[in-house]
């Protein structure tokens, strides 16, 4: 029995989330875990400073218009192409926090994929290339008293136009002389897609903040191209797969 | 406790971890062979009983048994054919196929064709599981017009979806 490469990679991938997960796991079956229900409600109600107070009549939000503006990194992806892809991302989000309610954002990133078949022999490669999306999120406890922890939902837009390479093509049809191997260079692509999600932001120090997304994406236009479809897109992801994660660091910068 | 925030929705972490793994590849499931298929109409009364193809150029097998010296790669043997697959070549632009038929009628015979196929190739990635192929567009299709007295295109593009391409009529 032989173990490939990507075997290897997504072993140690798992182990790591492992590591991460375990300890937030552990902690959490000791007891330590955000209270719930009645629990939560006798826990928020007996310290006074924390307790909710009414917004004056007319009011209709707790927080100013422009409440922050917060840049964001996503650290999943980088990570996953260390464990477990041949692809990767690197994007800088960028959120305006108005009312603490609507979050319009936009992601700048890089993305690039390297990538050879097991079996094939070929490869498939992007060279970096830019993607942006554009969106907004919304929190649905906008006026919470806490507003450095929220969940909140978001649908964002993509768009992304990149050439990729696939290089050492060969094909046996089991009855001519074996065809290639040949490089198709330069196979040019435009694709917008959208993104639907949910994600949590936990303040962790100051400014400093984590959260993660989950979403689904599809994939609205990807034009033609007589030499295929495209299989890696910068800031998508692999088109074989319809859902999206990411793990964000983020800043407020006000 | 700030961070355990973040996992707070612990089934959330196992619908992704389930939608992760769900979306993973399960190996090549589309049809990598390309095929030009040919469907076979009779309008003199003839019938073809069986139908042997050969592809012209094939490199052939040395075989010191055959007569020649050579065993010849069969690409087709068919019994009272309506449908045909050919296999063009993928790395030039016209494929010459020598089909043997034998026909019934008031008498049963054997009487050879050459089908000349004129197109263009170009490899296709499909997926990272199955790879790449080659497509084809036919530009001309033309017989020795023994048997088969004419040709029409169908549908100029050849790929994986197995549609008819050409119509051969005896």
């Amino acid at each position: 029995m032989s173990i490939s490469p990507s075997s290897i990679k997504s072993f140690s991938f798992l182990l790591l989330m492992a590591a991460v997960w375990l300890p937030a796991a552990l902690s959490t079956a000791q007891g330590h875990s955000i209270p719930r229900g009645s629990e939560a409600s006798q826990e928020n109600a007996s310290p006074p400073e924390t307790a909710a107070q009414p917004l004056p009549e007319g009011q209709k939000y707790r927080y100013p218009k422009i409440n922050h503006l917060e840049v964001a990194f996503d650290l999943a992806s980088p990570v996953m192409e260390l464990f477990t892809y041949d692809y990767g991302e690197y994007a800088i989000r960028t959120t305006l926090d108005i009312y603490h309610r609507f979050l319009p954002q936009l992601v700048l990133g890089i993305g690039h994929c390297n990538e050879s078949s097991e079996d094939a022999f070929f490869t498939y490669k992007v060279s970096p290339s830019f993607f942006v999306k554009a969106g907004m999120g919304y929190n649905f406890k906008y006026n919470d008293i806490r507003p450095d922890d929220y969940y909140w939902i978001f649908a964002r837009y993509g768009f992304s136009t990149y050439k990729a390479d696939i290089t050492d093509i060969t094909y046996n049809d089991g009855y001519w002389e074996a065809y290639g191997p040949v490089t198709l260079n330069g196979i040019g692509f435009t694709c917008h897609w959208i993104e639907i999600g949910a994600g949590i932001h936990v303040q962790v120090w100051k400014k400093w903040a984590l959260g993660w997304e989950i979403w689904y994406r599809n994939i609205l236009a990807k034009g033609t191209n007589p030499n295929g479809d495209p299989y890696y897109i910068p800031g998508y992801g692999s088109r074989a797969s319809h859902i999206g994660f990411s793990f964000n660091i983020s800043y407020d910068i006000f | 406790m700030t961070l355990q925030k973040l996992f707070k929705f612990p089934w959330v972490s196992a619908v992704c971890g389930v939608l992760c793994l769900s979306s993973c590849g399960n190996g090549c499931e589309e049809t990598r062979e390309t095929f030009c298929v040919a469907s076979l109409y009779a309008e003199t009364g003839l019938s073809i009983s069986t139908l042997y193809a050969w592809g012209i150029g094939q490199q052939r097998v040395a075989d010191t048994s055959s007569a020649t010296g050579y065993s010849d790669s069969l690409m087709l043997e068919v019994s009272s054919p309506e449908q045909l697959e050919f296999i063009l070549q993928p790395d030039t632009t016209v494929t010459r196929i020598r089909l043997q038929m034998t026909v019934t009628g008031d008498s049963t015979y054997q009487v050879e064709d050459t089908l000349t196929i004129r197109y263009d190739a170009r490899p296709v990635f499909l997926n990272m599981d199955c790879g790449c192929t080659v497509f084809f567009t036919i530009r001309e299709v033309n017989t020795t017009g023994h048997l088969l007295l004419g040709t029409s295109i169908e549908k100029a593009e050849i790929t994986n979806t197995e549609d008819v391409n050409i119509s051969l009529l005896y």
